[in-house]
């Protein structure tokens, strides 16, 4: 197996936040194309991240608004020094 | 949107409760989903969610308009979730090293802390496995992991909400990625 490049697990993350350059990209797929044990690294990245994008959006109960209302202060917000 | 939301700030600068309201509205899901994901108990995400905007509201004066609205409400939500995971902890220091452990702090330590044996991990559902994954991250990890891909904010943004330099932010997302890619294992 060819030596890993030295960059290529940061290029895989640039890849993953889409900051990545074309110059960084084509060396890392081309190292991916010759590499078992980093494609796998890199393919494990990829369904983590997929798997923790589509995680089910979480809601606030029923009542949340009520709830925050009631515990405002009666009094508005302080009005700066000139009272 | 983030027009209509300064709108509605001045109108309770002004004096105008009810405008709150609407902010409240606007923003409840997303607030308390990050209470949510960073506390993993239901009834505690929805005290500190809703604490979070009690305290936006009587420090309004201090929001910075030219800023996001959305980016000072994350903040107060996550200082406070991360005090409340903290004050859960109190008999030690969470950076300090722990003895013979050659440079593990306690950071680390909490992550190990709740660890479930092999079999019972191999059987949850894998919303409960997301979930359980994200709180063994490292606090430092956790938080920003949550924000980026259950939250879905850009790393400029997070940035901003931790006041922390886009480094930083990078280095964490980063490191926070490859250690769930290690917890998940061979899924």
């Amino acid at each position: 197996m060819e030596k890993c490049p030295k960059h290529v697990v940061h290029y895989m993350h640039a890849f993953l936040d889409g900051e990545i350059t074309n110059e960084e990209e084509q060396i890392m797929n081309e190292h991916l194309k010759l590499c078992e044990e980093c494609r796998e690294i890199f393919e494990e990245l990829e369904q983590t991240v997929t798997l923790f994008k589509g995680v089910d959006v979480v809601e606030a109960p029923a009542g949340f608004v009520d709830g925050v209302t009631a515990r405002l202060p009666k009094q508005m917000i302080k009005k700066g020094p000139n009272k | 949107m983030d027009e209509l939301i300064n709108k509605r700030v001045k109108e309770v600068l002004h004096g105008n409760q009810e405008a709150f309201e609407e902010i409240v509205i606007h923003f409840q899901h997303r607030l308390y989903q990050v209470c949510y994901r960073m506390l993993n108990n239901a009834a505690e995400a929805e005290d500190i969610a809703q604490e979070a905007f009690v305290r936006a509201y009587v420090n309004l004066e201090t929001y910075d308009q030219k800023r996001k609205f959305s980016t000072w409400l994350y903040r107060i939500a996550t200082n406070l979730c991360i005090d409340r995971i903290r004050k859960k902890k109190p008999d030690y220091y969470l950076d300090a090293t722990v003895p013979g452990t050659e440079g593990l702090d306690m950071y680390s330590q909490i992550a190990t802390d709740h660890q479930l044996p092999e079999e019972e991990v191999e059987k949850m559902e894998m919303k409960d496995r997301v979930q359980y994954e994200v709180n063994r991250l490292p606090d430092k990890y956790r938080t920003i992991i949550i924000l980026r891909y259950m939250e879905d904010l850009q790393l400029q943004e997070i940035a901003d909400i931790l006041e922390m330099p886009l480094g930083t932010v990078k280095t964490r997302v980063h490191r926070g990625r490859e250690a769930l890619r290690q917890q998940m294992g061979s899924m």
